[in-house]
């Protein structure tokens, strides 16, 4: 498996060296920001509050479907590399799973789900 | 190949070819400094945010802002390790490249995300919500009609599945699997027409409060990703390495370009969707299309 | 150090990155600025090294330009351009001319600045932390709430009534005045929940002095050539169209619109028309302007110009106009009256106005008191039509998603220099 060894090493060695790169150059020589400088950028205006707040998502629905259709995505997986060989039988049995999902997207989209609540 | 060989090769691909990205988009703005000026844009841009500070804002969350640009560029490369650039087994030839390549790319999602939470500013908190809601959207049709590509090379490796392209293109055996890819792939590297998290609208969105360095790092990472993207696009799409005359590299280096050009041209001439408009757009459109592409391709394959 | 000195070399020849505060009299000298050869203005002071502050400001912009300055990252440096009043910010240097003096200027600091000819400057507003630290422990922690006391000073977003058993935070935040996708001058103080509006309030400071008035200001005290009545409305609907295209990411055809602005001659429609030709093909219409920003039905539109056309409302002052009744004008209308509605009104209009500019010869508008403006209908007593957009804001905006306020507020075309002063709004 030197080929999954390779991908870690390829991530970390990726990570490592932007990280690194920013931290080396940020570092020497810099002074501290004052205050207004650090102000958060609103056009002009000056915030009263915190940015960070509990985000209130509208697509909150959507994103439950999405995980109904990402599991589906694990079978498929194994069963693209089998395909071939297990024939109409495969073909079959995956379309009835994926028209079981269909039928929950399209009650999703009825429902308005793919739009800001 | 060993791992240092790859690493090698997978940093010397993205370095060159984010060059070469950022090259062309400049052109397709259509300033009117021509070639000279755009070859030599990068590096005076480089030179520009080098000198640049890196502000922070009040209370950032410091480590995620580091993060961010790191993961970005870190996913970007692990993504391009398991595409071979002139025969099967050259790069990292993993058996399951393309789970490693979905992985990495829906893991994007949280770099950015945090890249727009970390300043804890306003807008460019939106941005990062935004980009979530777009992958959730497209998520699911980028990765089906990439794992659609495997169904008649019988095997997750890319490697495999340009060699099972040695009679015809997948380009032509599954016709709506390049369109799709390439509209998920833009949404993706949250690149024009879908460059929502970034997006005008946001004064930049999660780039607003990012200057200097970290702003370098963060385009320099997108501008991987997209040539990761464009890598494994034409490997699985146009044949990768498979062409006649020309040796297999040059055929590899001469597809990527081609759909580097057009996500290029495509980000700068197309308006930028709206974001409801979108969730709509990947779920109603793109993931039926999606699976009718699963399914006619396979019904061919048979 | 030496590889700063060659960095700093690389980089003056390149794009500077501008911040603009546009004040009045200037709009359209900024947007030509977007011409200029390696200027390029960003919507963000993080990303700019040079502030432009360009004509008039009031007293009350002070505070707002400043802290725009501070943000800049540095090395930072500012230039004036027609600026009278150094005492707002101080200038490292007033421009008193045109596009090619600015540009030129701006150059020529962008260099000083980054090979350490000039110092970057220091921020204007006092090192003191805006809310006394209320915080527990050195992260804020120990005290009551999410992250106990007020990390940093500021207070938490506020809590949002219940809604099914959910409990959800209101972020209020005020964007503007110097906002890129809203009119020079605006500022709204929102309230945010997630990307939605949930209240608004225009804030009715005003940032911009009065505006110079241009030829349709003109136009309401004296006859005046109908040619150059409609060049200008041709040239002002062409800026405004290069503006939404901008905020709709579209900067290929943002700069044909900007380039087509300052070289249009009156019965040139061709190039026009093949520039609406690639709005079209870029998609604009279904990805971004379909059914965003359309009015309540109880809104009055009259007077309201393209804004008033582009939902049906056939009424233009032009029409009452012997000159213009001479040229066979008859106004234009859609029926839609949202955002491309709008764009593709004046679109229309400016194929129009140029193809009128053409064939107008000598023909003079009596404005008799009431000239239709590229916003909407000027009288010479009463407010202008900005002063009624501001005032819709809140009814029209409330409930939208952040990116179709913007659209919808740029639809408009408001010119905050018009605007009266506050207490005159009604």
């Amino acid at each position: 498996m030197v080929g999954i060894g390779a991908a870690l090493v390829v991530f970390v060695a990726a990570v490592l060296t932007v990280g690194a790169a920013q931290w080396v150059w940020s570092a020497p020589g810099e002074r501290d920001l004052t205050v207004p400088e650090r102000v958060p950028f609103a056009g002009g205006a000056e915030p009263e509050f915190h940015a960070w707040n509990r985000f209130h998502i509208r697509y909150y629905a959507m994103a439950l479907l999405f995980l109904a259709f990402d599991m589906e995505m694990v079978f498929m997986y194994p069963w693209a590399v089998v395909f071939v060989r297990e024939g109409l039988l495969a073909l079959i049995e995956m379309l009835m799973f994926i028209l079981i999902l269909v039928v929950g997207m399209v009650y999703a989209w009825r429902e308005k789900s793919f739009e800001w609540s | 190949m060993t791992a240092l060989g790859i690493l090698v090769q997978v940093m010397a691909l993205l370095v060159v070819g984010a060059y070469i990205f950022v090259v062309a988009d400049r052109l397709m703005v259509g300033t009117e400094t021509g070639v000279r000026a755009a070859l030599v844009y990068p590096v005076r841009r480089l030179s520009f945010l080098l000198l640049q500070p890196v502000t922070t804002t009040e209370r950032p969350d410091f480590e995620a802002w580091i993060l961010a640009p790191s993961l970005l560029f870190g996913l970007a490369a692990v993504g391009a390790v398991p595409i071979p650039l002139d025969a099967p087994s050259a790069g990292g030839d993993i058996p399951a490249g393309l789970v490693l390549f979905g992985a990495a790319m829906l893991i994007v999602l949280v770099a950015v995300y945090i890249f727009g939470w970390a300043p804890n500013s306003a807008l460019p908190m939106i941005g990062g919500y935004r980009f979530a809601a777009m992958v959730l959207s497209v998520g699911i049709p980028f990765s089906l009609v990439v794992l659609t590509t495997a169904i008649p090379a019988e095997s997750l490796s890319v490697g495999m599945i340009v060699e099972a392209q040695s009679n015809l293109w997948f380009v032509i055996e599954q016709p709506l699997g390049l369109p799709i890819y390439l509209v998920t792939a833009a949404a993706i590297a949250f690149w024009g027409p879908f460059d929502l998290p970034e997006g005008s609208d946001l004064a930049g969105g999660i780039a607003a409060e990012a200057s200097g360095p970290r702003l370098a790092t963060w385009r320099f990472a997108r501008a991987a990703l997209m040539v990761t993207l464009a890598l494994m696009g034409q490997a699985v799409f146009l044949g990768g390495y498979l062409g006649p005359v020309l040796p297999g590299w040059l055929w590899t280096v001469i597809k990527t370009l081609i759909l580097l050009v057009i996500l290029a041209s495509a980000g700068r001439t197309l308006a930028r969707m709206r974001v409801q408009r979108f969730v709509w757009f990947g779920w109603v459109i793109l993931l039926p299309l999606a699976l009718v592409d699963v399914f006619l391709s396979g019904w061919i394959a048979l | 150090m030496e590889l700063k000195e060659r960095l700093a070399h690389l980089a003056k020849t390149g794009d500077v990155p501008v911040f603009a505060v546009v004040g009045s009299g200037h709009r359209s000298p900024v947007r030509r600025l977007r011409l200029s050869d390696g200027i390029n203005l960003v919507a963000s002071p993080r990303h700019a090294a040079v502030l432009l502050v360009a004509g008039t400001l009031t007293e009350a912009a002070t505070e707002t330009v400043s802290r725009v300055h501070d943000q800049m990252a540095g090395p930072r440096v500012t230039v004036g351009w027609n600026h009278p009043e150094p005492s707002i910010v101080p200038l490292a240097e007033n421009v008193v001319g045109g596009v090619p003096d600015v540009t030129a200027a701006i150059r020529q600091q962008f260099a000083n600045v980054l090979t350490g000819t000039i110092p970057g400057e220091p921020p204007l507003l006092p090192n003191v932390d805006p809310v006394e630290w209320r915080g527990v422990g050195p992260y804020g922690h120990g005290g009551a709430g999410m992250t106990g006391g007020n990390p940093y000073g500021r207070p938490l977003p506020l809590r949002a009534p219940a809604r099914d058993t959910l409990e959800l935070d209101q972020l209020p935040i005020t964007i503007g005045p110097w906002f890129a996708g809203f009119p020079p001058g605006l500022a709204l103080r929102v309230l945010l929940q997630g990307d939605v509006v949930q209240g608004l309030e225009v804030d009715s400071t005003r940032f911009v002095s009065d505006g110079p008035g241009g030829v349709f200001e003109r136009a309401l005290r004296e006859p005046t050539l109908i040619r150059d009545l409609e060049m200008d409305r041709a040239r002002h609907h062409l800026e405004w169209m290069a503006d939404a295209l901008l905020i709709c990411g579209v900067d290929r055809l943002a700069l044909r619109a900007d380039r087509l602005a300052s070289t249009i001659e009156a019965g040139d429609v061709q190039r026009v028309d093949r520039l609406i030709a690639s709005v079209r093909r870029s998609l604009l219409r279904p990805m971004t302007m379909r059914g965003v920003g359309v009015l309540p039905p109880d809104v009055d539109l009259t007077g309201l110009g393209p804004v008033a056309r582009a939902a049906g409302v056939a009424e233009d002052a032009r029409a009452a106009e012997d000159g213009y009744d001479d040229l066979g004008f008859t106004p234009v209308t859609h029926t839609a009256g949202d955002a491309w509605a709008r764009f593709s009104q004046r679109a229309q209009e400016t194929t129009q106005a140029i193809d009128l500019a053409g064939r107008a010869g000598n023909r003079l508008a009596f404005g008799s008191g009431a000239v239709e403006a590229p916003d909407g209908l000027h009288r010479a007593e009463g407010s202008r039509p900005a002063d009624r957009f501001v005032a819709m804001l809140e009814v029209v905006l409330n409930g939208e998603e952040w990116g179709d306020l913007v659209t919808t507020i740029q639809s408009f075309d408001i010119d905050m220099e018009s605007v009266s002063a506050p207490k005159d709004v009604p």
